[in-house]
């Protein structure tokens, strides 16, 4: 019998050791399972600000309730009270408990704290509540395309949220409480993780300079009936951007009309054909490698000037044009012959270095390349067709990227989002100096009387810039009858480029369909706040603007189609 | 009875006090603490509001309409601007 006991007590002590300890941190684990509950801190993401501090996304604290349906179903005399309060009918409610899991279902999230303290004031049994935060954007649709949203569980799925999403996000915290079985906690257990807040992220935005594009963008858009719109404005010097617009946009602040076309960044997702903006490079490709010379004047009286099978036509007859006339008037026969003289490589490098068919390395989501081919493919035709932009495609931003080089006397600097605050910036310069500044010049011509642009002229200050009017590809080899991007691209002031801004619509419907009476007024309207904003000293008379000057409607449309003031 | 056994009762009985004053500073803290919480919430929701109502009160579109409509400005036009030069 006392060994029978002998050996009870030996097995005794081998269990114990066992379980006290082999096994005992996995035991020891398992039990703190079945009685405490690590519940997460919320944490706040941090806000989106513009470049003076003004708020763009902010984060409000609101409410989520939650119900365990075991507990809840018993207490079904109260759910029409909390129905009413949710301001949902009995069946929805019934439908948000049935559709959770055996123990967990929302009830409502992210609701007004007030409606939520209502409720939770009843003490219902198995209902609870969870502190949550949610976005919100003051300036709404004006911002919405480049800010992007966030989901219901705050992590960026769109726009700058994306990008910055580690930035803003911060850490939850974590603590570690005892609970009563109706989930009330009675004592928290160590040391809870505080939870670490997002950082506040500055945009180099100005949201008022948003606000203006934004508007004038818009009313362009639904005044001459246009498909869409975007508008890129960047300071030349630093590469920041200021506004970034498109339009149509949606609504960030209220999602459930939520399409997901409209959530598009136009400015940096929607490529086009350029059109004439894009003869500039061309001259300048062609300056800089001696193809040309700043005094070269070209003829280009002729109805169709003929390269392989096709036929280059101007809107309007010539005789002898120079450089600055080619730009001013905007002949697609003289930038050919421009182009037709120079080598391809030189053109594309020089197209290459302005940042057309890459990236611009801004680190928005959705941003495309482009298309620029490369030249060893160019039969004459493409090369001829490059000098007035159509055979590649490019976006607003890239555009206004490509003319602050022209701006900034020949040094490209990338945009960026971000403020500089003073940083240094490292551009690459992509033609001499002296060439940049003869195409401000000549640019600053298409916005005088009789330029393409003349609708640009911004009162008190010079402008330069170059307007574009291309013929949307219909995708099958041809091109849409009646189907064109109007453009405006263009810095101020001429004399010393602060502000460069790039303006495109897409498809209007109404009206003339010229760059230089469909973008250029969004481009004037824009730039005068902007330039007024930014403390940027006029340089020119007010008394010499075009734009508030009455002209005859047959004067202007002669204006804009390139014309100029030549007798016909 | 020992000397020791005294002792140890007391020990004892001392031990078991300072656990329920343990217990009980421990309740009160954390009742501190949900207050603490409670109001902790408050506050930020105060202040949520209170940037929602700024943001709001300050958009671009209220403050155009009140200036155009209620006070009658208007942008002042090139020729009415006086440049100085900065000292």
């Amino acid at each position: 019998m006392w060994t029978t006991v002998a050996l009870g007590l030996v097995g005794m002590m081998v269990q114990s050791w066992r379980a006290q300890v082999e096994q005992g941190a996995f035991l020891r684990n398992q039990g703190a399972q079945r009685y405490l509950r690590h519940f997460p801190l919320p944490v706040q993401r941090g806000p989106i600000l513009d470049r003076n501090g003004k708020a763009l996304a902010l984060s409000v604290p609101v409410k989520t309730l939650w119900v365990d349906p075991q507990l809840f179903k018993n207490q079904q005399d109260r759910w029409s009270v909390i129905a009413k309060d949710l301001g949902i009918s009995l069946q929805e409610l019934r439908s948000r408990v049935d559709n959770g899991g055996s123990h967990f279902a929302f009830i409502a999230r992210q609701i007004d704290p007030k409606v939520a303290a209502n409720i939770t004031a009843l003490h219902v049994s198995g209902l609870y509540s969870l502190n949550e935060n949610r976005r919100y954007y003051p300036a709404g649709s004006i911002t919405a395309p480049l800010l992007g949203f966030t989901n219901i569980d705050a992590r960026g799925i769109e726009g700058v949220e994306l990008a910055y999403n580690n930035w803003l996000s911060g850490k939850p915290g974590e603590e570690t409480d005892l609970r009563d079985n109706h989930g009330h906690p009675f004592a928290v257990l160590g040391k809870s993780r505080l939870a670490e807040p997002g950082k506040a992220l500055t945009l180099s935005i100005d949201r008022n300079i948003q606000y203006v594009a934004y508007t004038a963008l818009a009313s362009a858009v639904q005044r001459f009936q246009a498909r869409s719109g975007a508008a890129v404005l960047m300071d030349v010097r630093t590469g920041e951007i200021l506004a970034m617009v498109g339009y149509p946009t949606f609504n960030p602040n209220d999602r459930s009309d939520y399409q997901p076309g409209l959530t598009n960044n136009r400015a940096i997702a929607d490529t086009f054909e350029p059109g004439s903006v894009m003869k500039p490079f061309a001259i300048a490709a062609a300056l800089d490698d001696g193809s040309i010379r700043p005094n070269s004047t070209f003829d280009v009286n002729t109805n169709c000037f003929r390269v392989a099978q096709y036929c280059i036509q101007d809107d309007v007859r010539h005789g002898t044009l120079d450089l600055a006339q080619i730009l001013k008037y905007s002949s697609n026969i003289g930038a050919a012959k421009i182009s037709l003289r120079t080598p391809p490589a030189d053109l594309y490098q020089m197209l290459h270095q302005a940042g057309f068919g890459q990236v611009s390395g801004l680190g928005l989501p959705g941003e495309t390349s482009g298309t620029l081919p490369a030249w060893q493919g160019w039969d004459v035709a493409r090369r001829a067709a490059m000098a007035y932009g159509y055979g590649l495609s490019v976006t607003p931003l890239q555009l206004a990227a490509a003319y602050g080089a022209i701006a900034n006397n020949g040094v490209y600097v990338p945009p960026t989002l971000t403020r500089r605050d003073g940083h240094a910036v490292t551009g690459t310069r992509i033609m001499p100096s002296d060439t940049a500044q003869r195409l401000q010049k000549w640019l600053s011509g298409v916005t005088q009387r009789g330029g393409t642009g003349f609708l640009a002229d911004v009162p008190g200050y010079t402008v330069a810039g170059k307007t574009g009017t291309s013929i949307i590809a219909n995708g099958r080899g041809g091109f849409h009858k009646n189907l064109v991007n109007t453009t405006f691209v263009g810095f101020a002031p001429a004399h010393n480029p602060q502000l460069v801004m790039a303006v495109v619509v897409r498809g209007p419907t109404q009206g003339w369909r010229y760059g230089g009476v469909v973008a250029a007024p969004v481009f004037r309207v824009t730039m005068a706040t902007a330039l007024e904003k930014m403390n940027i000293r006029p340089d020119a008379s007010s008394r010499n603007n075009l734009a508030i000057k009455p002209f005859s409607a047959v004067q202007e449309q002669h204006w804009a189609e390139g014309a100029g003031d030549a007798a016909h | 009875m020992r000397r020791s056994t005294v002792i140890l009762a007391l020990l004892i009985t001392i031990t078991l006090l300072g656990i329920v004053a343990a217990r009980e500073n421990t309740r009160s803290q954390f009742i501190a603490l949900q207050e603490a919480q409670t109001q902790h919430f408050a506050l930020d929701n105060r202040w949520g509001q209170l940037q929602l109502e700024q943001a709001t009160l300050a958009s671009n579109a209220r403050v155009g309409d009140i200036a155009r409509q209620k006070l009658h400005l208007s942008a002042p036009k090139n020729d009415q601007i006086v440049m100085v030069k900065a000292q």
